[in-house]
């Protein structure tokens, strides 16, 4: 994990070259729990999580600068020790096996252990990335979400 | 412009897949592991792109799920007989919970007229009941050497053999059948050597700073669903043996005709062979054999074979060679066999159920 944030530091510090603007957007990541109580599912906050859980992720996204923001990308690493299962608010995700290559789930495969490759499969997805294709009014906000289960 | 954006992303991304552990136990991840979640945004405004925001950590620490299983081993009931003592029935204690465990165990005997895990009906009591953990991982107990009396740190998916021993009393009902049950109950793990203190469920909302315990465990033979505990049956059989015995006669060799055809004549020898059967359930233990040795005929020294196998029913030349003292190393073991002048005397220590034991003798024509 250590190694991760090294990486993202080094990410941040290639954007830095390219002039701010005043303004920005804020993002605020959360993980729910989801409990079936008579029945009916709802949402708590994570607690008690233990393998098999099905979580959900929320990703919620402001834009509090005075400009809209366009290009929006929000990335999202599937963390570690969890199992994609499906995306929630905010539309499909692209998805990718590896970090390098993105797109619908039926357009990845992943090297089997024989050395063939086969049609990737929901739960080998490792990254995350929404392409909003609104820009973001200033001000305005929104939220994207997915689905996850505890190994 | 977005492509420009994606290239650094796409770099990222790569690092964060290589530095997933990726480690999956079916017992789940580890109790105690915190998931953690950092999501990045990139936008531009006006035409340019603006430096990655990084959202906060959305971090859950995961819980520890307890679940274990206990199994009876061998699929069958451990036969015994009367006045034996330190007989064992066999479990198996699988810790399917994300952490590391220690197990209490008890055993308990059924109560008289309950049906037991193979069908019979309860109507015995064994004595003397203990519980040891294998501690060399061979599956059989071994006296003296299994000595824990709890599942000491045992891993997350990790299984165990854990054996009930009992004395069987000297005296009780025909087809007697003793039915019996071992429980382990989760223990806090983390301290080797000591057995930890039961494994409590949180009941009360989730602590999110500690590692709660959720029972997830399922109803076993004397136990009830989400209790943290998981018990087995097996039991103990008192087995009868049926013993029969054949007596044969080969005469090997005469005076006139040597080995080819030989005749039962005065100076020809005759092997003799005791087939001892064992048609069980039982084992039939310490089975001795005496014969006299008949009239008219003289004892062939040093022609004394016990423990022999047999083929279609005839004797094979096997066995293991007795000299016709009562001492020494052939008379130390189990098998021992002794002439005194008058008959012989063989001792078998164990006849299994459905086997053939023999002792072979012969014997001159006078």
């Amino acid at each position: 994990m250590t190694r991760t944030t090294a990486r993202l530091a080094a990410m941040f510090a290639a954007f830095s070259a390219v002039p701010a603007l005043a303004g920005g957007i804020t993002l605020d990541a959360r993980v729910l729990r989801v409990e079936t109580v008579a029945g009916t599912e709802r949402l708590t906050p994570a607690a008690k999580a233990v393998p098999g859980d099905h979580m959900v992720y929320v990703l919620a996204y402001k834009n509090t600068g005075d400009q809209a923001a366009r290009d929006v990308v929000l990335n999202n690493p599937v963390p570690a020790d969890m199992l994609y299962r499906g995306a929630g608010d905010g539309g499909e995700p692209e998805m990718s096996v590896d970090g390098v290559q993105f797109g619908p789930l039926a357009s990845l495969t992943v090297a089997g252990t024989d050395g063939s490759r086969r049609p990737a499969r929901l739960t080998d997805v490792r990254q995350l990335r929404w392409h909003l294709n609104q820009a973001i009014a200033p001000g305005a906000s929104g939220q994207v979400s997915f689905h996850a289960v505890v190994r | 412009m977005l492509r420009k954006l994606i290239k650094p992303l796409l770099l990222s991304g790569s690092a964060l897949a290589l530095a997933m552990p990726g480690i999956a136990h079916a017992a789940g991840t580890v109790a105690g592991t915190t998931v953690t979640n950092t999501a990045t945004v990139n936008f531009s405004v006006g035409g340019t792109a603006q430096n990655a925001v990084s959202s906060n950590a959305a971090n859950f620490l995961v819980d520890r799920k307890v679940n274990v299983t206990v199994s009876e081993v061998g699929g069958a009931a451990t036969t015994v007989t009367f006045g034996s003592t330190n007989q064992v029935t066999t479990f198996a204690v699988t810790n399917n919970t994300n952490s590391v465990m220690d197990y209490r165990l008890f055993a308990i005997e059924q109560l008289a007229l309950v049906s037991t895990i193979f069908g019979h009906q309860d109507n015995y009591t064994v004595s003397n009941i203990r519980v040891f953990v294998d501690s060399n991982g061979n599956g059989i107990y071994d006296a003296g050497v299994d000595t824990g009396t709890f599942v000491d740190e045992l891993a997350p998916d990790a299984s165990v053999a854990v054996f009930i021993v009992a004395d069987i009393p000297a005296t009780g009902p025909s087809n007697a059948v003793a039915g019996i049950s071992l429980t382990a109950v989760a223990a806090t793990g983390g301290t080797g050597g000591a057995l930890g203190a039961d494994t409590i469920a949180s009941l009360l909302g989730d602590n999110p700073g500690a590692v709660d315990n959720v029972f997830a465990d399922g109803a076993g033979a004397i136990d009830l669903v989400r209790d943290g505990r998981f018990s087995a049956f097996d039991e103990y059989v008192v087995g009868t043996a049926a013993v029969t015995a054949i007596k044969t006669a080969t005469t090997i060799m005469d005076p006139v005709n040597g080995s080819l055809l030989p005749k039962a004549i005065p100076g020809a020898t005759v092997e003799y062979c005791i087939q001892v059967a064992n048609a069980g359930p039982g084992t039939a233990q310490d089975v001795v054999v005496e014969d006299a040795i008949p009239a008219n005929s003289t004892y062939v020294p040093g022609s004394l074979y016990v423990g022999g196998s047999t083929l279609l029913g005839a004797c094979v030349a096997d066995g293991s060679f007795e000299d016709d003292d009562t001492s020494g190393a052939d008379d130390a073991d189990g098998t021992t066999g002794s002439f005194d002048n008058t008959k012989i005397h063989s001792l078998i220590a164990a006849v299994p159920a459905l086997s053939t034991v023999t002792t072979r003798f012969r014997v001159t024509v006078n």
